[in-house]
């Protein structure tokens, strides 16, 4: 390799060869190797006396927009009645695009021909999903769905309309579901909670003022009717004027509603170590784990 | 040299030499080689510990797969509470409540047709009451008006009908103007007397 | 590289070659190589040729993150257990000893004031400190990585066969042995078991400075301390997994390593460590 296509590693690895033994007192930091923050000079510091000053001091509410702050925005401008009222109940789903998909696709990340529901999706480290800030999951958004090419089997807990047409107009099977906060921290990170020894939780079925988006078919509720489905999405090509695939992609059958993983049933342990699965053999636990209730009402 | 020591108290065999070079705790040298640790502290019985130690180790642990589900009181605490109801009939409390906010909805849209319906001979009857109620008006009242509207300009100022000193007021413009009438009348007498005389 | 050039002109072949995990395809990034040798006997044997991750054995010489290793490594087990007493913590000294005014003497309140003799510290060590903190992920599996290509590129580091169940385990064999082959001052064996058997746990006990060290012990300090680090080919196969492993891992690289996460397993562990007799000063 000539002196010119020589790279600065290899050109500084040459000059350690030739150079003496290196020992610890040789390590040292190279110039400007480590910075440390920029020093405003202490007149044009702005900032606020002290750091107590600036974590204690008055802010304005939550939601402000620049402007006169004893007449904020959203008083001159009342569309709530309180604002932000319902910031500490609402619930917040993180949104994946259709492009981030099919870039998560190309990359490798994920195999569309597996179903794609939170764990695929949280094992690829993307993203991160925190119930207990009430984060309940995905929203799929339709960003890149002109140009949607792969047929998927996901599973999303919130879809709009023309997110769920771009993926059956590739040939996938779209479904939304709810998780309660236990199924969904066993989802995020099966493994963790594994490991911890937990049972596999029972997925609860969505509480009554969420019931109503899982039950419509519109929506590809996992309540709703498979026929109902069959036929909003006959629907949903017709008033979008696009021809279906022949034949749906289908990867393994759907869940059940009270279930968080394909193929392991509520209740069950799963032991890594061993590889083994055990299920209840007390009849208590059976029905306890049996029994399909949807989640408390302000969850 | 006691470095050596200690690795002699190790050794067993007296033919092949073996030395441990990992200076870890005993505990940790089974953790290390991927074994399972025997149970050396008191947090290590407690319940959660128990299940970590199945999810880590599985049944080597010695924990049993009945010690990870929840107890029975556990369970029957839970239905107490009920927090949890069941999905069929909230599934039915749905379609009701549904059923309901339907009904509400198609109740009003039939009410505003039939409103609709209505409204321009609504609108005409209250225009024509808007009209009427001027006619209404008799002619006591509008007298009345017409006087309190005469003292006002009389006086000057505003005054309110019901106000004690209005009749009071009143009385004494009348007085004025009866006042004024008979004035009126001697100077016409006065005239038609000069009038003879001059002639 | 200057080994494959002699390679060819003895006219061995590479029979050792690796499959080595996610390399990259960039043309003008070579692959490092080693002899692979034996320590049955004094002389060096080659057995033949090695291939070595770029990834770990060829990386920019980045002193300054290998300073940031050593200096962490140096400093996390530091604890400061000096306590000066402060005037209030010394024995008596809760009388005033004279009047404040109309003696000529300094106003004072208590015979253990700082600027007594005998009296308690104003600004002193307040121990115990600890100077304990993480290094990131990041830093410290790059420091390795340069560690190793620092030991490769100046010619000291070295793979052998095997490190068990050896023949001989007289020191002067050992001695010989690291003479010969121009191992410096002090050598350090790396194999992948923390049990070493044979000749060398026999020599390695003798010599103060010849060590072993299972690969789970591997670190900055001791790869640069020694002048020569010597892998068996088992414990390379592990050191590469193991680096290659967390270089790509899907996770960040910059986890958080915060003391509550830890605190329970630390305190729980620790109640059996105390000495009843000797219980720890905070």
């Amino acid at each position: 390799m000539s002196q010119a296509l020589r790279s600065a590693k290899e050109r500084a690895l040459q000059i350690v060869e030739q150079a003496s033994k290196i020992r610890i007192q040789d390590a040292r930091d190279n110039l400007g190797a480590r910075t440390s923050g920029r020093q405003v000079r202490k007149a044009n510091n702005q900032m606020g006396h002290t750091q107590g000053a600036l974590e204690r001091a008055a802010k304005p509410p939550l939601g402000w927009i620049w402007g006169d702050f004893f007449r904020p925005w959203q008083r001159m401008f009342p569309g709530e009645k309180h604002f932000n009222a319902d910031i500490n109940v609402r619930r917040e789903y993180i949104p994946l695009s259709l492009i981030e998909l099919t870039r998560l696709i190309d990359l490798g990340w994920i195999d569309p021909s597996k179903p794609i529901d939170i764990s695929t999706l949280c094992r690829t480290q993307k993203f991160q999903i925190n119930p207990n800030i009430r984060q309940y999951g995905f929203d799929l958004t339709e960003e890149g769905a002109d140009s949607f090419p792969y047929a998927i089997d996901i599973e999303v807990q919130y879809a709009t309309q023309s997110a769920i047409a771009a993926v059956e107009k590739a040939g996938g099977r779209i479904r939304t579901s709810y998780y309660d906060v236990n199924a969904l921290e066993a989802a995020i990170d099966p493994k963790k909670w594994f490991e911890k020894g937990n049972v596999v939780p029972q997925r609860k079925a969505p509480p009554k003022t969420l019931i109503g988006y899982y039950m419509d078919a519109k929506n590809r509720g996992y309540l709703a009717d498979e026929s109902d489905i069959e036929n909003n999405r006959i629907n949903l090509a017709n008033i979008r004027g696009y021809k279906l695939p022949d034949h749906e992609m289908v990867t393994e059958p759907l869940k059940t509603v009270d279930q968080v993983f394909h193929g392991i049933p509520a209740g069950s342990v799963i032991s890594l170590a061993d590889k083994k699965l055990y299920s209840p053999t007390n009849e208590i636990h059976r029905e306890y784990y049996s029994k399909q209730v949807a989640d408390k009402q302000y969850s | 040299m006691w470095r050596g020591l200690i690795r002699r108290l190790s050794t067993n065999s007296e033919q092949i030499a073996k030395v441990d070079v990992s200076y870890l705790r005993p505990r940790h040298r089974i953790l290390a080689a991927g074994g399972v640790p025997p149970v050396e502290f008191d947090y290590e019985r407690e319940r959660a510990a128990r299940r970590e130690r199945f999810g880590k180790f599985g049944l080597a642990s010695g924990v049993s797969v009945e010690e990870l589900y929840p107890t029975v009181e556990e369970i029957e605490e839970e239905y107490a509470i009920g927090l949890f109801k069941e999905l069929n009939e909230v599934k039915q409390e749905y379609l009701e409540l549904k059923k309901k906010q339907d009904e509400a909805h198609k109740n009003r849209l039939a009410e505003l047709e039939k409103n609709l319906k209505k409204y321009p001979a609504a609108l005409e009857k209250y225009e024509a009451s808007l009209v009427k109620q001027e006619k209404l008006k008799d002619e006591k009242e509008i007298a009345l008006e017409k006087r309190i509207r005469e003292i006002q300009e009389y006086f000057g100022y505003w005054m309110d009908p019901k106000d004690p000193r209005f009749e009071v007021m009143l009385e004494q413009k009348e007085a004025e103007e009866k006042k004024a009438v008979k004035l009126a009348k001697r100077e016409e007498v006065q005239k038609k007397r000069y009038a003879e005389v001059v002639q | 590289m200057f080994l494959s050039q002699l390679m060819r002109q003895s006219g061995a072949s590479a029979s050792a070659a690796r499959n080595l995990w996610r390399k990259s395809e960039n043309p003008f990034i070579s692959t490092p190589q080693a002899w692979l040798t034996d320590l049955e006997q004094v002389e060096e044997k080659k057995r033949g040729i090695i291939d070595l991750h770029p990834d770990v054995f060829r990386v920019a010489p980045r002193l300054d993150i290998l300073h940031r290793n050593l200096t962490w490594q140096k400093v996390y087990r530091n604890v400061q257990m000096t306590k000066m007493l402060t005037k209030a913590e010394m024995p008596g000294g809760g009388r005033k000893p004279w009047p404040q005014k109309k003696t000529g003497r300094a106003h004072v309140g208590s015979i253990r004031q700082p600027e007594f003799i005998h009296g308690g510290f104003a600004n002193g060590v307040r121990g115990p400190r600890t100077w304990f903190y993480m290094l990131p992920d990041a830093i410290r599996l790059q420091g390795l990585c340069v560690a190793l290509t620092l030991k490769h590129a100046q010619d000291d580091l070295h793979i052998v066969e095997n490190m068990q169940d050896l023949q001989n385990g007289d020191p002067k064999f050992w001695q010989d042995l690291c003479e010969s082959r121009n191992w410096g001052y002090s050598v350090l064996m790396i194999d992948d078991s923390d049990v070493i058997s044979g000749g060398l746990a026999e020599a390695q006990e003798q010599l103060a400075w010849l060590n072993c060290m299972p690969v789970y012990g591997l670190n900055c300090y001791s790869i640069i301390k020694y002048d020569t680090v010597v892998l068996s080919k088992n414990a390379l196969e592990k050191i590469e997994q193991r680096l290659l492993q967390h270089l790509h891992r899907a996770k960040p690289l910059n986890l958080k390593y915060r003391y509550q996460d830890y605190k329970e397993k630390i305190l729980n562990e620790s109640r059996a460590e105390e000495n009843p007799n000797m219980p720890p000063i905070v």
